[in-house]
């Protein structure tokens, strides 16, 4: 293998692979994923009561309202966007707040209150919404009786929610621009012919198929480190996130070049994503449902790649690093392995 | 226009499509693997808060109280009882109300470490209320509640369920970056000039492509359907499949009109996978997105599915989402179309 041509294959490759996709690839993507995933799952597995009010009236009670932490409060300006947020299921309940609230309380005179319900709401939200709204009355009215509550935490400390949707994450970012760069870029090649014509030059197949692996190294690379810091992990421990990072994207792109080598065109490769996707994203979906046996996860490869990086994240080390290095190195040894026969096997047919 | 060219030109995508084994059998897998997420799901959705309550007193009102607040109750035999169950997460939360609980207001309340904060504060206030409730300190309040839509409320519609419509509009819409290529390659290998000089004409190619598409979409998405609603609202389902089917095939055309090569459809076709895919997380979640989420047309398929599968909603409510699922997919197919004659020129 000579350096200097992998060199110039590799500014080839960002030269004329499509400059477009690449900004779109390393820059928008990471923060588009990362900002989708966490509103989307994050809300999906994090779902705070959220309460929609409509006030005729200023008083004491909306800042009360905005101070308590059990609910999210919204307010609307018309009555109709309340009730088309309660449609929408943006609130699970709207209240409307009606004139003089607080001095009715305070005068014990009836207070009416009307409210939306939107019927897909979790019964647990909306009595969460009515405690939190009578616990504000109470407060306002002067009948609030202070009550000492003596509070037990016990159970063991699991991953926080939050946490849960990380590795999602990671991996997308890791594994979409590792996987499918240098296999769309081989993929192309073979059916432009443009490989045969490199083939007849002075290049070696070996060089060929090494400057799109460390095309789509250096994109997997940049994007999952991107992702890292966008969510302030990277700072946690630096410098084994980023042996993680390589030892992924090295694994991400080697199996993106086995592919390349033997699909031939892209409707394929889009249909091995849908169930290679499951295989290697299992052990995300086993942090989204930790209900799944760890032990499941461990027969996925990735196990090992996200499992450290979740660790750091949550506690800023490893407790066995040296054994996640080592099963990384192993699987990417393995495919290196496999690559290399596949280029003995296939690649005067390529 | 002519059907006979049409049809030679579906036929030979199709052979295409299908004589690569490893693609036919990958495709069956796909669906496999969706049937048993649907199937690995579970049947029923807890939306209650569950209360475990172990009292040295006689408590009388709270139970009434929590009842109508669909909440369900878990009375414990023990503290340590209460403790066991919530260790294990079988109850969202215990109160013990000790024997001078009313003398010396003071209860214990017993929550798993992992309850997030938001949760441990309306915990807190739900064990107040209980004691002003069993105690008697009444508001004096007058509520009048309306139920927007259908009411679920203990009842909830299970994410396996959820999931039928969001599955069903995954297998459709995955298959819009397959459908930018079907152009885009006969654009960069250049056998769209060699067709056009035949007497097939580029509309010709328009409609063989839009039904080698509609083929590879809807199949899957209708044995899915079929496995999973056993039959249910079929012939509902089954025309928004197929407009979702169009609607797939419209934005695909326009991305396989617009991109140079396959990196470039990875790269837009991506982007725009992703906003197409937005909506249907409002079905597993409803209300995670706000009403902004509705100027993606792909809204008015997945929240079509989800009413006809979910809400046996009929047929006629459904117009405005069929209609705009039309109205969309014209005009992304006229800007394909547009855009490709533009380039052929």
């Amino acid at each position: 293998m000579n350096l200097k041509r992998i060199f110039i294959l590799l500014i080839k490759e960002f030269k004329l692979g499509s400059k477009r996709f690449i900004i779109i690839w390393s820059l928008i993507t990471p923060f588009l994923i990362s900002i989708v995933i966490s509103l989307i799952f994050g809300s999906f597995f994090i779902r705070t009561p959220r309460l929609g009010i409509y006030v005729e009236g200023e008083g004491e009670f909306k800042s009360l309202i905005y101070e308590t932490k059990s609910i999210i409060t919204k307010e609307y300006k018309t009555l109709d966007a309340l009730i088309s947020s309660v449609k929408d299921g943006v609130v699970d309940i709207g209240v409307i707040f009606p004139k003089n609230f607080d001095e009715n309380l305070k005068s014990g005179e009836k207070v009416m209150l009307k409210s939306y319900v939107f019927g897909e709401s979790y019964a647990k939200n909306r009595a969460i919404i009515v405690v939190t709204i009578g616990n504000i009355i109470r407060k306002i009215s002067g009948k609030d009786i202070e009550i000492n509550i003596d509070t037990e935490n016990i159970g063991e400390k699991g991953l926080p929610l939050r946490l849960r949707i990380f590795p999602l994450i990671v991996m997308v970012a890791i594994f979409f621009g590792g996987l499918f760069i240098p296999s769309i870029s081989l993929i192309e090649e073979k059916r432009k012919k443009t490989l045969d014509a490199l083939k007849v030059s002075s290049l070696h197949l070996n060089e060929i198929t090494f400057s799109k692996w460390l095309f789509g190294f250096v994109i997997s690379l940049f994007t999952g480190i991107l992702i890292l810091i966008i969510n302030s992990v990277f700072n946690l421990n630096p410098s084994l996130l980023l042996i993680f990072t390589i030892l992924g994207a090295v694994l991400a792109t080697t199996l993106g070049i086995i592919l390349g080598i033997y699909l031939n065109d892209f409707a394929t490769l889009l249909s091995f994503w849908k169930i290679g996707g499951i295989v290697l994203f299992f052990p995300v979906i086993q942090y989204l449902f930790p209900k799944i046996p760890e032990l499941i996860s461990m027969f996925f490869p990735t196990y090992y790649l996200i499992k450290p990086i979740m660790e750091i994240a949550e506690k800023g080390s490893v407790l066995n690093s040296i054994f996640y290095i080592t099963i990384l190195i192993l699987i990417n040894l393995v495919l290196f392995f496999i690559l290399n026969l596949s280029l003995i096997r296939k690649g005067e047919y390529l | 226009m002519n059907f006979k060219n049409i049809s030679i030109l579906t036929k030979k995508d199709l052979s295409l499509f299908f004589k690569n084994r490893f693609f036919s059998i990958i495709t069956i897998l796909g669906l496999v693997a969706y049937i048993i997420i649907f199937f690995a799901m579970p049947r029923i959705q807890e939306d209650k808060i569950k209360i475990g309550i172990y009292s040295d007193v006689p408590l009388t009102k709270i139970y009434y109280f929590l009842e109508s607040h669909d909440a369900e109750v878990y009375k414990g035999v023990s503290i340590e009882d209460l403790r066991e169950k919530v260790s294990k997460k079988l109850i969202s939360f215990g109160i013990y109300f000790p024997s001078d609980v009313k003398e010396k207001k003071a209860l214990k309340l017993i929550i798993n470490i992992e309850t997030e904060d938001e949760m441990k504060e309306a915990y807190e206030y739900i064990a107040k209320e209980l004691y002003h409730t069993e105690f008697g300190f009444d508001l004096n309040i007058e509520s009048e509640s309306e139920i927007i839509g259908v009411d679920l409320a203990g009842k909830q519609i299970p994410v396996r369920k959820r999931l039928i419509p969001v599955l069903a509009f995954f297998l459709i819409i995955t298959e819009t970056l397959g459908l930018s290529n079907l152009i885009s390659e006969e654009l960069e290998n250049k056998t769209i000039y060699a067709l056009l000089s035949t007497p097939v004409n580029i509309q010709d190619i328009f409609f063989s492509k839009g039904i080698t598409g509609l083929i590879t979409t809807l199949i899957p998405s209708i044995l899915f359907i079929i496995i999973t609603t056993q039959f249910k609202n079929f012939f509902s389902i089954l025309l928004l499949l197929f407009l979702g089917s169009l609607f797939a095939i419209s934005v695909g055309f326009l991305i396989g009109s617009i991109a140079k090569d396959m990196m470039s459809i990875i790269g837009y076709g991506f982007v725009i996978f992703i906003l197409i895919l937005t909506p249907s997380f409002n079905v597993l979640a409803p209300g995670t997105l706000s009403s902004w989420v509705k100027i993606i047309p792909a809204y008015f398929l997945v929240d079509g599915l989800n009413k006809i599968i979910n809400f046996n909603t009929s047929f006629l409510n459904l117009l405005p989402n069929i209609l705009i699922l039309i109205i969309t997919s014209g005009i992304l197919l006229f800007f394909g179309a547009f855009i490709l004659r533009r380039r052929l020129i």
